[in-house]
């Protein structure tokens, strides 16, 4: 037994390395494809991966970072690489010196020939967290000059006047912090972009106070001062998580749009182009986009420019719908090519390109449907269009799908005859919603304060009027502009009855665009004094009410002269506060240590007289 | 407090109730049991902690602006010694007020660390319940899963299999290698021994990352070898062996020097006396040096995710194709925005401390015997060697083992508290 060990040892040992170094066999029944890269796309791929598992292929992601996956295709370790940004063909000069020399941000060499394909597209976000007396807001508003002056730390406290000529609110006097990613990520040069190309002199000036020169086209790693409230967290989950824990209050920061909507959180709406309000609802943000442009395709950028394919959004940042998101982007996945100067990728074969073109061709075009669901926004037409074009240059493709007429191509963003559906389908933002529009946008309410208000009252105010007006925006907007002024009366009966909350519910729910305006009269009166306090928490998704603005608000009319926010300016309570707590104190300490002490005392006057030796017994009172 | 007891009672029962003074007959004195609990005791404690939860509470939760658990549990912690202090001012001496703040004090940081372990299996277990009480959950990969499927679709078995099968190689690795260079450093010694203690003291210090680095700069971007999880088990090999080989040395340098001389003496070449005198000595320490390596390796991440890849199928086969394990598992999941993805993520933290759990009660089990302690194994060869031949197996057939089998001492019964404190019968005017 005791000889045995070693030579049973020795001899596993032997057999396991003898086993690792024999390269395995790659003969699956289906083909394996291997992919890594952002984080962002990750859900998504995960998603699309098993759509497409009963056509025989299986998908290894690893989301391991945009970075990290592009530097896997250049040790040619993937099949694709998923990455929010493109290859760095230029040193990030967000990273500062030291940050160079460890290896951040700096130029790479793809190696292999590449295109870049559209997977994911989605708007960055702003969440926040802000309490106006223990009220959660939901309905912040803000332009994109007072979000830029707010992560170049110019705006640092939220009652700033900046912050009320977009959202007159009474918002507190608290500091701001604005959290950004630690990390490397593709939100951050997603925003950072959308500062350099629209605010280039605040952003520029920012960057240079920090790292001495510009960030540049981009950085994907924000640029912090040595000292300021500004708070980095890795990952967009961990940022996430900051904004929404309790001790978050104050926090704003840029993330994916999944974490807020599937979490229910709040997020700003931007101020866009065309002077309205909007959130990064997944139609927003395909409506921006379809003003997209892919150099190479839309221009005439030649194939050996290094940034041939990639994405040219400076359309997308002026785009003049109403509806417009400015802020949208879309992440690419980074696929092989069989034409261009650099060698091909050795792991590209022919029935590996087969695979991943029918996987990239199920993203652009059903898989899409899937996109809002999952937190992201469908790629409309002419991003379809651009990144088929790339996969019927993947080696052995066999994506099916003809790039220019599209015609088998189920993406919701547009219909087989090649009309955008998206943009006629989309619902309009609410007049409410317009730059200048009051916050307690609601027809009839003269009493009513709205917390929840402006998004509340975008439809609900057709029905709602006070705080219940956002309750019953949500679901009247959705419905709304079907049944007719029946509906409008019901929602205003039981506004009168229950006030508003429930008014609004009912009467959005069935209510339609001349509804709203009956329901909104009745229902508002009486929900301006009966509101509940349900209107600040069921509206978390500013998003949803959006949706349905233009018909149910069409009843709304605006009125300035209402109250803003309900909410009473608080007097600082810390200084009574903490004049109770001492004096509840006392009233618990004094009377043992009055008592403790008078017990003391008479019996050291019982053992006075007694026969203490010593001088000092008279000096030994106080010292015990 | 007063310690004078009627003379009835305490001679009646002298040493039954410990705690309560009582009348020593040979000593004339009023003795008492320290260490013991008596109701005043009881009562103080309970006082000071109702008093002190209503206060802060009043005074947290109405009062001043503040909110927040952990700042009211420290608040009233604060205030419960506060209390406490009060309460035994009045009726103890100062040196036993002293003496119950301290215990209460060391208690309470005791409790401390307890309750942050007891939160934190508790917030794993109470999240992950939701996936493991699904019957798939145990029983199936994450191939037909996605973030938009519910929970009763998907499952942690890849994962598990994943992190067996890396942690077992990883195991089969760095455990000989680890062993052996502590023997080569405490057992053979020379030149060579110094530099190698501190080459293994800075690789204790090395992040887990520069492991799976090196790996995949050495096994896979080098040798051209596929992510895989053999690559992923030498990433937790290079982390193990350090933690193996600086804790086994620690336990093999104890064995006392006398058992080597009791070997060399008779006969025994120094490989024997090693393999028969100074590791089975240390059985049991390097029992825990092997699980603090294994401890080390089942919940890496970053060296996985580099070595081993992602994979939602399961894979068992370690040396072929990409490999997930049950930390890596967790960590790609649970950054999903997708609620049921990170449920899941915490079933499998759930599940990885479960295994973990297991694996060390077993290693407990199997190598945890006390030196000299004999297995069942060997009991019956003594058995055998005794009834063949009692006559001629007096030293020459195994002397190394005849030394150390002597049944050691059984392990002394703890003493019964004999230690008294003298307390004056009268007690002294409060100072």
């Amino acid at each position: 037994m005791r000889h045995r060990i070693p030579a049973w040892l020795a001899a596993a040992v032997g057999a396991a390395l003898a086993a690792a170094f024999v390269p395995a066999a790659p003969a699956h029944a289906t083909t394996a494809l291997t992919g890594s890269g952002s984080s962002w796309s990750g859900p998504a791929l995960d998603q699309w991966r098993r759509d497409i598992l009963p056509q025989g292929i299986n998908i290894n992601y690893a989301t391991n970072g945009s970075a990290a996956g592009r530097q896997d295709w250049t040790n040619d370790l993937d099949d694709f690489t998923a990455s929010d940004v493109p290859f760095r063909t230029t040193p990030d000069q967000g990273v500062n010196d030291s940050g160079h020399s460890n290896g951040l941000g700096n130029v790479e060499n793809p190696r292999y020939r590449y295109s870049y394909v559209p997977v994911t597209a989605g708007g960055t976000t702003f969440m926040y967290n802000l309490k106006i007396g223990g009220k959660q807001i939901t309905d912040l508003r803000l332009s994109p000059d007072t979000l830029v002056g707010i992560f170049t730390n110019k705006i640092t406290m939220w009652d700033d006047a900046r912050i009320k000529a977009d959202y007159p609110g009474n918002l507190p006097h608290l500091p701001i912090t604005p959290v950004v990613r630690s990390d490397g990520s593709g939100a951050t040069a997603q925003w950072t972009r959308y500062m350099e190309h629209t605010h280039k002199a605040e952003w520029d000036a920012y960057c240079t106070s920090i790292n001495g020169v510009s960030c540049g086209d981009y950085t994907e790693f924000f640029p912090t001062p040595s000292s300021s409230n500004m708070h980095s967290e890795n990952g967009s989950d961990v940022v996430a998580n900051f904004i929404m824990a309790p001790t978050g209050n104050g926090a704003i920061g840029y993330d994916e749009y999944a974490y807020a909507k599937l979490n229910n959180w709040p997020v700003v709406k931007v101020l866009n182009p065309a002077g309205y309000y909007t959130v990064p609802t997944a139609s927003n943000v395909a409506i921006a986009l379809t003003a997209a442009k892919i150099r190479g395709v839309d221009d005439d950028t030649a194939p050996d420019d290094p940034n041939y394919l990639q994405q040219n959004l400076d359309g997308v940042y002026v785009n003049s719908d109403k509806r417009s998101y400015p802020i949208s982007s879309y992440s690419y996945i980074i696929v092989p090519r069989d034409a261009g100067s650099l060698p091909s990728l050795p792991r590209g074969t022919t029935d590996h390109g087969g695979a991943l073109s029918k996987y990239a061709a199920y993203i652009l075009c059903a898989g899409q449907a899937e996109a809002d669901q999952l937190g992201y926004s469908p790629i409309p037409r002419n991003l379809v269009r651009g990144g088929m074009l790339q996969v019927s240059h993947i080696p052995g493709q066999q994506s099916g799908v003809d790039p220019n007429s599209l015609a088998n191509c189920p993406n919701p963003t547009f219909n087989s005859a090649g009309q955008l559906t998206v943009l006629v389908d989309a619902p309009q933002p609410s007049p409410c919603d317009a730059k200048g529009a009051p916050l307690n946008c609601t027809p009839g309410s003269t009493t009513g304060g709205s917390s929840g208000g402006s998004s509340g009252g975008t439809t609900g105010g057709g029905s709602g009027g006070s705080k219940g007006g956002a309750a019953g925006g949500t679901t009247g907007g959705k419905t709304g502009g079907t049944s007719g002024s029946s509906g409008g009366s019901s929602g205003g009966s039981s506004g009168g009855a229950s006030g508003g909350s429930a008014g609004g519910t009912t009467g959005g729910t069935t209510g339609g665009a001349t509804g709203g305006a009956s329901g909104g009269t009745t229902g508002g009166a009486s929900g301006g004094t009966a509101g509940a306090d349900s209107g600040g928490t069921i509206d978390p998704l500013t998003g949803q009410v959006d949706n349905g603005g233009d018909s149910g608000g069409t009843g709304g009319s605006l009125d300035d002269s209402a109250v803003v926010a309900d909410v009473p300016a608080r007097h600082d309570p810390k200084l009574m506060a903490s004049l109770t707590a001492l004096e509840l104190l006392a009233v618990v300490a004094l009377p043992p240590v009055l008592g403790t002490y008078l017990v003391r005392r008479r019996r050291l006057a019982a053992a006075g007289p007694g026969p203490r030796p010593g001088p000092g017994s008279g000096d030994q009172e106080p010292k015990s | 407090m007063t310690t004078v007891t009627t003379k009835a009672a305490a001679t009646a029962t002298p040493a039954a109730t410990v705690g309560t003074p009582y009348l020593d007959a040979d000593s004339g004195q009023v003795l008492v049991r320290p260490g013991a609990i008596t109701a005043a005791d009881a009562g103080s404690l309970a006082g000071a902690a109702a008093g002190s939860l209503g206060l802060v509470w009043l005074l947290y939760e109405r009062i001043l602006p503040f909110s927040g658990a952990l700042g009211f549990w420290v608040c009233w912690y604060v205030a419960f010694l506060a209390f406490y202090w009060g309460i035994a001012r009045t009726q103890w001496e100062s040196r036993h007020v002293r003496e119950k703040i301290a215990t209460a004090v060391f208690t309470g940081a005791g409790v401390l660390v307890v309750a942050v372990l007891a939160d934190l299996i508790g917030y794993i277990g109470w999240r992950g319940a939701k996936a493991v009480g699904h019957g798939n959950f145990l029983t199936t990969d994450m191939q037909r899963t996605g973030p938009l499927d519910r929970l009763d679709s998907g499952g942690i078995l890849h994962a598990m299999i994943g992190s067996l099968e890396q942690l077992g190689l990883a195991t089969l690795f760095a455990v000989p290698l680890g062993i052996a260079a502590a023997v080569f450093m405490s057992e053979v010694g020379g030149r060579l021994a110094q530099p190698v203690r501190t080459v293994v003291n800075a690789m204790t210090a090395l992040p887990s990352i520069v492991a799976g680095l090196f790996v995949l700069g050495s096994v896979i971007l080098t040798l051209g070898y596929d992510r895989s999880g053999f690559a992923a088990s030498l990433a937790l090999t290079v982390m193990m062996m350090p933690i193996v080989t600086r804790a086994s040395e620690v336990v093999i340098r104890v064995v006392p020097n006398t058992l080597r001389e009791a070997s060399y003496a008779l006969g025994g070449s120094q490989w024997r006396t090693v393999w028969n005198v100074v590791l089975p000595t240390a059985r049991s320490g390097l029992t825990t040096a092997i699980l603090l390596g294994m401890a080390r390796a089942v919940g890496e991440t970053s060296p996985v995710l580099l070595s081993a890849g992602f994979t939602p199928r399961k894979n068992a086969n370690p040396f072929s194709g990409q490999q997930v394990s049950l930390p890596l598992y967790v960590w790609n999941y649970v950054r999903y925005p997708q609620e049921d993805m990170k449920v899941r993520a915490f079933g499998a933290a759930l599940a990885l401390m479960s295994i973990v759990l297991i694996l060390f009660v077993a290693a407990r089990v199997a190598g945890g015997r006390r030196p000299g302690e004999l297995s069942r194994r060997s009991l019956r060869r003594l058995a055998r060697d005794r009834a063949s031949g009692a006559s001629d197996a007096s030293g020459a057939s195994a002397p190394a083992t005849s030394a150390t089998s002597t049944a050691p001492p059984p392990p002394a019964a703890r003493p019964a508290p004999v230690t008294t404190a003298v307390i004056p019968s009268r007690p002294e005017p409060a100072s």
